[in-house]
């Protein structure tokens, strides 16, 4: 097993040990509504002060794993002859802006279940914080996928590095993000940060995202070492 | 009628043709299932609010909904008959047909862009109520796919000049003719579920 | 020019044409004093309108009629699912109807 299949295991691993930490550790599937009195806010960081700070932790470990994932990606775009490198740099800079801003969120889980007693004003700040920042930076996700899709569409090759259709599906894939942006108008409802369209349609989405592009990923590893493999002899 | 040049024939297996490509049906159909999705969601939380949605939906214009269904419809058509035509290579009709299409598209917007603006002036913005939260969100991104959408037939007007030479110029004509119709099939279930269900 | 409007996108476009102006003035004008029976009806009927518009798009338009049947079932598909969750949603889960 080479090197390039250890950095695509970086994507599923990040969806099950992230999985992990978020549902069963932080039980933060549903998310806690932003409707929710302070009081009982403070309450729930307190009764779960120390599994909310267990998941942040394995949340942390699953982030990083997405950086060997997003360079990997890359690295297989620039294989693509017709694609520019600065298509291959805004996937891998998006990426890394995604990855940063997956982080914020989970500091500021862990830092409201650290000292739960202050004013339960300020841990609704935090926890505000936190959700909003989780599902409303859209716009970086949205580049990223757009980059590696048109890139994809781009490959004019006779045996392209990933098949056309997952070219469209990541296109289709950002434009489930953009309704991410409302959960900063809505307190309850289809639009609130634990509602239809910022929580439950991009999680199911995002996660199969990291699925298929781990199948292709690995095709895509296969052709390059048949082509090298080709070349050498 | 001209003969048809060779290469604007589809590749036609004992099975059928597939319109553009079967990618730009990933797309499509992941489109479609996105905002069957959303269109689900309006009707369930319309459910919680009654009322509030009734009341709210009574303050949309009808009249402004119609007209930019049947703008779209008609684009539609012109993109049916623009096919039609580039695949004759009668390419002066085939540009003049995109033309049409892309002018009706550009008042569709027009339309909207007046609508929105009513609706603001009467202080009925996005956090007005949950019913003005979908409006806006489910219009909104119709409109996006829209906007897209003419950037498309501005590229298909150019190339239909030059008329369809290879494999790869009809997939570009029919993909996009394709979510061209998407965007107009999009717009026929969201104007009954946000403007006229009673 | 007459050779445009004899092409069966036309009729396609006028029965597409004539349903949307049909469903308006369901929608709008009749009903308005009506019982809610009949509005709840009267919405089921704008709703199955437009899905049978929703095919015609799909089977004329989009050429899905030239297409494999995998393609066509799969549009089927959507098609009786998006009503069946519609009406489902809006008559059995909406207080009142």
């Amino acid at each position: 097993m080479n090197g390039q299949r250890w950095c695509a295991l970086g994507g599923p691993a990040f969806v099950l040990l992230f999985s992990v930490g978020f549902i069963f550790c932080a039980g933060f599937m549903p998310a806690p509504a932003p409707t929710m009195p302070a009081d009982e806010l403070a309450a729930m960081y307190r009764d779960n002060s120390v599994m909310i700070r267990v998941g942040c932790a394995l949340m942390m470990f699953a982030t990083g794993l997405l950086l060997p994932w997003l360079s990997l990606i890359s690295a297989q775009m620039s294989r693509i002859k017709t694609c520019s490198p600065a298509l291959a740099n805004t996937q891998l800079t998006t990426g890394t802006a995604v990855v940063a801003f997956l982080m914020l969120p989970v500091l500021l889980w862990a830092v409201t279940a650290f000292r739960p007693e202050r004013d339960p004003a300020m841990t609704q700040l935090f926890n505000d914080l936190a959700w909003l920042c989780l599902v409303t930076p859209v716009s970086i996700a949205v580049l990223q996928v757009v980059a590696l899709g048109v890139a994809i569409l781009g490959d004019r090759a006779a045996q392209p590095v990933f098949p056309r259709w997952a070219g469209y599906y990541n296109l289709w894939t950002g434009f489930i993000f953009v309704p991410g942006v409302a959960a900063m108008f809505a307190r309850s409802g289809p639009f609130a940060w634990n509602g239809l369209l910022p929580y439950w349609i991009p999680f199911a989405f995002f996660g199969a995202w990291f699925l298929v592009m781990y199948v292709l990923l690995l095709g895509a590893i296969r052709q390059q070492e048949q082509q090298q493999a080709g070349t050498a002899a | 009628m001209t003969a048809p040049a060779v290469v604007s024939e589809a590749p036609k297996t004992s099975n059928g043709h597939i319109p553009g490509e079967t990618g730009i049906w990933v797309f499509v159909l992941g489109d479609m299932t996105v905002f069957a999705m959303l269109f689900a969601g309006f009707v369930f939380y319309r459910a919680e609010q009654l009322g509030l949605y009734l009341e709210s939906q009574a303050a949309l214009n009808q009249t402004f909904g119609a007209i930019n269904t049947l703008l779209l419809l008609s684009s539609s058509w012109f993109v049916v008959m623009g096919t039609d035509a580039a695949r004759r290579d009668a390419r002066a009709l085939a540009q003049r047909l995109f033309a049409a299409a892309f002018l009706c598209g550009a008042g569709f917007g027009l339309v909207k862009f007046f609508e929105y603006r009513e609706k603001v002036l009467q202080g009925l913005t996005p956090v007005a109520n949950e019913f003005y939260s979908f409006y806006y969100m489910l219009t909104g991104l119709h409109l996006l796919h829209v906007l897209i959408g003419m950037i498309v037939l501005g590229f298909v007007f150019l190339r239909a000049r030059a008329g369809i030479r290879t494999a790869s110029d009809r997939m570009f004509l029919e993909g996009s003719a394709t979510y061209w119709h998407m965007v107009d099939l999009l717009w026929i279930v969201l104007f009954p579920l946000l403007y006229l269900m009673k | 020019m007459i050779s445009l409007l004899r092409h069966p996108a036309t009729i396609v476009w006028l029965i597409l044409a004539g349903v949307t102006v049909f469903s308006w003035w369901l929608g709008t004008d009749h009903g308005s004093g009506a019982p809610l029976q009949a509005h709840v009806n009267i919405t089921t009927g704008v709703i199955l309108l437009s899905l049978v518009k929703v095919r015609l798009i799909l089977f004329h338009f989009m050429e899905v009629r030239e297409a494999p049947w995998q393609l066509k079932r799969v549009c089927d598909a959507w098609i009786v699912v998006v009503g069946l969750v519609l009406i489902g949603l809006y008559r059995f889960a909406t207080p009142g109807n």
